[in-house]
């Protein structure tokens, strides 16, 4: 603790990481989440989505091409690309297709929630207004048949009135007795023959035959006045029915008509689908890459973590016991340029972790069936770069630090300040927008990125040269930084060293 | 007069508060063995480093072959080697891998590193031990492996920083002659050591440092001529009740002072002839037995103290 650096390092290293995890990460939000969207035609529902999702949370970009939306993700420009149905609307069958990359385990299904929530609100908003359109069409038919329900009891009780009277109709018609007891005519023809021969004119037989037929005309003519009267009264009671039937039938018109505008209504809504009005936009989640275990996605950032603690710490302690090795002063004033002792440590380092990246791939290769072939093929070159950028740091970390304690505990400190603030643990949309513009340039970052769309998306290194350079950008400035703190550091230790022992001798 | 290998000039060289070297002049004469003997903390070591450029003074010029040395700090340091107080080697390398590894740290081609490591393994007598490493090796071993790892470039000029230090006398005594075997093959030897008879023994040429300063410069011999009249007798009787023979020696004027030096007793005098004589009288009077007596020049060590006692 006499080490003014190392005290630094054990009492304000924690608080120093505390501080910053917690202006980071104070939040449960997630900030600038960039939304690509497509669709072949942009229908007035999509529009609404699109309007909807451009807020503070959210940054949406059209985009020309299905191809260059979902590319988007895969280079992380966009966290989703949406493609909406060509000309969505409510009766399209159509999905709303969110590409996603599930690398990102730990953002992307919140950045699906909070697109998810906001597309929720839309179809839940058009739901309410399919079910309004039921509902006001049923209350409508309830109005209107209500209204005619009057109308069908007033005819059910005309139709009733008229059956019974009908029925009264039929039994007086039936109970009409028209038969007559008039002798069959050519009976009485016959007889009055019959008496013209018997008798020889014998008229009052005769007579009283036609007495008697003359009483059964007279009651024949009776009876059919009787009838007349009744078929006279009958026919005005049939004249009041038909004026009754008339006028219901008029009613039942009124009642059809009522009945065709509500049927009329019903049909005209124009979505019935039970599915569509429960949740009228229909989506659905595609990842951008073909691989779907956790593990594939997991790669790139166990690749860089391995990478990045085994060359820090590493090249922090190479450095750390050479500086401590008895040869370390003969090493300085020998004639060699202190550029060849960086090579030399950094050969050292790099040969190493290259021998422990081996060892992964045969692990990961062997043991978990991967083609690992291919991804080492692609992906040596910026293993090299990454590995590199690493061990520089940790050499840095070396040169600063005097002891092997303090250099371990400054490599771990810097190694989980690029953890926790990199997309493995919280991802950096969490991260206020301001401080991001920093975070964003984090070696881990920068790396696992990189790494992630070789090795997941399979991108040539061609399509890669933005962030090769910004790879080898960060070499050349931590082989700056690295030479500068060589220079100053190397010597400083020695003659401090020396200084304290000449002290040591001076105080005895 | 031969124009001296090395010439230090009004050199000043301060840490913090304590001026570490003040206004030091040295010239150091090639193919000899100079050795710089002080007090811990007079600025041996600094002024050793200044030498090979390492410790940058405040003032004043190190000049090598007429050349100032922080002007060409790179031919200097493929013509000098430094043995420091410590080991400077890799303890995990083997004695043939250290020396390769620092032949070549001094851009020597693979052949010179090959014949100088087999020349140097035999001149150190690490032939047997070649293969073993380093940190197998013995003291006396290792601290010749660190002298062989300092002449790998076949320096003209080699600095030794206290090289017996920590070594028992026999071991001691091997590196002596080892540093007098170097020397002989013609490199200049600059060593210090708080060893005042081994400096003695060992040195040409010796400058004296104390607080920063030189206080004298020349062979053992000289010193102790100018420096210092007295000669020295040893004396060791049994049982050695020497209380009693100074007591028969009180009232000679011609002792200056005597010492106890565990079971003996040192007499010093100018008068030597003289107070042995007496000596020898006075211990057959007391009846005590003569084990030793010895005869001595003055030591370096009683320049040495007297130079300190006057500043």
């Amino acid at each position: 603790m006499r080490s003014k650096v190392s005290a630094a390092v054990i009492v304000l290293g924690p608080l120093v990481l505390m501080l910053l995890v917690g202006s980071a990460f104070n939040t449960a939000n997630i900030y600038d989440i960039k939304i690509a969207t497509y669709s072949d035609s942009y229908s007035k529902l999509s529009n609404e989505l699109v309007d909807l999702l451009s807020d503070q949370q959210f940054k949406v970009n059209k985009i020309d091409t299905q191809e260059i939306c979902i590319d988007s993700v895969k280079q992380a420009e966009n966290h989703v690309c949406i493609i909406f149905p060509k000309d969505l609307n409510v009766n399209a069958e159509g999905e709303i297709a969110f590409y996603v990359d599930q690398s990102r385990i730990n953002l992307i299904w919140v950045v699906i929630d909070a697109i998810g929530e906001k597309v929720s609100v839309k179809s839940e908003q058009i739901s309410q207004e399919l079910t309004k359109v039921l509902v006001d069409n049923l209350n409508q038919a309830r109005d209107v048949l209500g209204e005619k329900k009057s109308v069908l009891k007033n005819l059910t009780t005309d139709s009733a009135d008229a059956e019974m009277k009908l029925s009264t109709i039929k039994d007086d018609l039936g109970a009409l007795n028209l038969s007559s007891n008039i002798t069959n005519m050519s009976t009485i023809e016959d007889e009055i023959d019959s008496l013209k021969n018997e008798t020889g004119g014998d008229f009052e037989a005769l007579s009283s035959l036609f007495g008697t037929l003359r009483r059964q005309i007279t009651q024949t003519t009776e009876k059919l006045e009787i009838t007349s009267s009744a078929i006279r009264s009958k026919t005005l009671e049939l004249e009041d029915l038909r004026t009754t039937v008339s006028s219901n039938t008029i009613a039942l018109r009124e009642v059809k008509d009522a009945v065709n505008d509500v049927v009329g209504d019903i049909n005209s809504i124009e979505v019935t689908d039970v599915e569509s009005i429960v949740s009228p936009i229909k989506t659905r989640v595609e990842p951008v890459s073909t691989d779907k275990t956790h593990l594939s996605f997991l790669f790139p950032a166990l690749l860089v973590l391995v990478i990045m603690f085994v060359s820090i710490l590493l090249a922090s302690i190479v450095v750390i016991k050479e500086k401590l090795s008895r040869a370390f002063f003969r090493n300085y004033i020998t004639p060699t340029s202190s550029l060849t002792f960086i090579f030399g440590t950094f050969l050292t380092n790099i040969l190493i972790v290259a021998i422990q990246l081996a060892i992964l791939f045969v692990v990961i290769g062997v043991f978990f069936q991967r083609d690992v072939i291919t991804t080492l093929a692609n992906a040596s070159f910026l293993l090299l770069l990454i590995a590199t950028i690493f061990i520089f740091i940790g050499m840095i970390i070396g040169y600063i630090f005097n002891s092997e304690e303090t250099a371990t505990l400054g490599a771990i400190a810097v190694g989980s300040i690029f953890l926790i603030f990199s997309n493995t643990i919280l991802p950096i949309e969490s991260i206020p927008s301001s401080l991001r513009q920093i975070v964003q340039f984090n070696p881990f970052i920068l790396s696992e990125g990189i790494l992630k769309k070789v090795i997941i998306f399979k991108v040539g290194l061609g399509s890669l040269a933005a962030d090769l350079y910004l790879l080898l950008a960060y070499i050349a400035v931590l082989f700056v930084l690295l030479v500068i703190t060589e220079r100053i550091t190397q010597k400083a230790y020695l003659l401090r060293k020396f200084i304290m022992r000449f002290v040591g001798l001076k105080r005895k | 007069m031969k124009t001296p290998l090395i010439e230090v000039k009004k050199l000043t060289k301060i840490f913090g508060k304590n001026v570490v070297l003040n206004d030091v002049d040295l010239d150091i004469p090639q193919n000899k063995i100079l050795g710089i003997i002080g007090e811990s903390g007079s600025g041996k070591t600094t002024l050793l480093k200044s030498l090979i450029g390492f410790v940058k003074p405040e003032s004043g010029t190190i000049l090598f072959e007429g050349k100032e040395i922080n002007k060409s700090m790179g031919a200097i340091r493929e013509r000098f080697g430094f043995a420091s107080q410590d080991n400077c080697f890799y303890p995990k390398l083997d004695v043939v891998e250290n020396l390769e590894f620092f032949g070549t740290l001094y851009g020597l081609s693979k052949e010179n590193i090959k014949a100088s490591i087999s020349k140097l393994l035999k001149f150190v007598e690490l032939e047997d031990a070649k293969n073993t490493l380093a940190e197998n090796l013995s003291s006396g071993m290792q601290r010749r492996l660190d002298i062989a790892c300092s002449l790998i470039n076949d320096p003209k000029v080699l600095i030794m920083d206290e090289p017996t230090q920590d070594l028992d006398p026999v071991l001691r005594k091997e590196i002596a002659k080892l540093i007098k075997r170097i020397n002989e093959n013609g490199t200049t030897v600059i060593l210090t050591s708080h060893l005042l008879f081994e400096a003695e023994v060992l040195c040409d040429e010796i400058a004296i440092l104390h607080q920063g300063k030189i206080l004298e410069i020349g062979t053992p011999d000289q010193l102790k001529a100018m420096y210092s009249k007295n000669q020295e007798i040893h004396l060791e009787t049994s049982p050695g009740r020497y209380d009693l023979i100074l007591k028969g020696l009180r009232g000679d004027k011609s002792i200056s002072h005597v010492q106890h030096k565990g079971h003996k007793i040192v007499i010093f005098t100018p008068k030597a002839e003289h107070v042995l004589k007496r000596l020898l009288s006075v211990v057959i009077r007391c009846g005590e037995e003569l084990v030793d007596v010895d005869l001595r020049k003055p030591s370096l060590n009683e320049v040495f103290e007297s130079l300190v006692a006057k500043k």
